[in-house]
């Protein structure tokens, strides 16, 4: 399989966020052939920055979202871009919650589904980098 | 997403989740089950086999539920879980506490 790599943007009105990453999804996943619990994984972890970025760093009106994903033969890669508020990085680090909690548990899992997980700030923007390496060889 | 609740005896009910339960639609979910246990059925069944995504604003809505139910004396299970909400459940351990059943029968049965 050769490098596949396509570019989306995505709405900062959440309702219209979410729709449109999951659209992007399926048309992606149709281009490549990653095995479905790979998909699994990498849609999961996408889809939790996703909501992050939607719940925390942008509001509507603002830019669209960025996204470029990107399939290798051995790994899966998004990179999303978006001009909302900078993040910062718990004390806690990305750990789970307590089972009782109802909030919490989004980047902790995107970070226990990937091989890497960054977040940088470049001037205005926020910039997420996440890798899920595929082969298992 | 549509919502479903339908009795299963004087204090069981069977909740249809139709779609994603998603950050969208958690805060609804949440209050829909709070709301079922209020009305007496504290015993509440998930049947998942029509859920297409779950993320973790999803399975907060159902920690929450499971949280009303547990204070009203009840519980709250999970049927017929499919491949991506089971790997959820399994990244964060939280198959611990929403225990997945094979199905809504086996789930209204259980213990």
């Amino acid at each position: 399989m050769d490098r596949i790599e396509h570019n989306y943007e995505l709405s900062p009105v959440p309702e219209e966020g979410v729709a449109q990453l999951h659209a992007a999804l399926v048309a992606f996943w149709a281009n490549t052939d990653i095995a479905p619990d790979i998909q699994i994984r990498f849609t999961i972890a996408l889809a939790e920055v996703v909501a992050n970025i939607l719940q925390h760093a942008v509001v509507p009106g603002d830019a669209p979202i960025k996204l470029r994903l990107r399939c290798t033969p051995t790994s899966l890669e998004a990179r999303l871009v978006d001009k909302g508020r900078s993040w910062t990085m718990p004390t806690t680090g990305f750990t789970l919650p307590a089972d009782h909690a109802e909030r919490g548990r989004g980047l902790a899992i995107a970070n226990a589904v990937l091989d890497t997980l960054q977040y940088r700030r470049f001037r205005d923007l926020n910039c997420w980098r996440l890798v899920l390496l595929h082969r298992a060889d | 997403m549509e919502i479903t609740i339908n009795p299963a005896g004087e204090q069981a009910a069977v909740v249809q989740l139709r779609g994603r339960l998603d950050l969208l639609v958690a805060s609804e979910v949440k209050q829909r089950l709070a709301k079922a246990v209020q009305e007496g059925f504290r015993l509440l069944v998930i049947d998942m086999s029509d859920v297409s995504f779950v993320d973790s604003s999803g399975l907060g809505a159902l920690i929450g539920g499971l949280k009303a139910a547990r204070m009203a004396g009840g519980d709250l299970r999970l049927a017929s879980v499919g491949a991506q909400a089971m790997a959820m459940l399994e990244l964060t351990t939280l198959n611990r506490v929403l225990r997945p059943y094979p199905n809504v029968a086996e789930a209204l049965q259980a213990g």
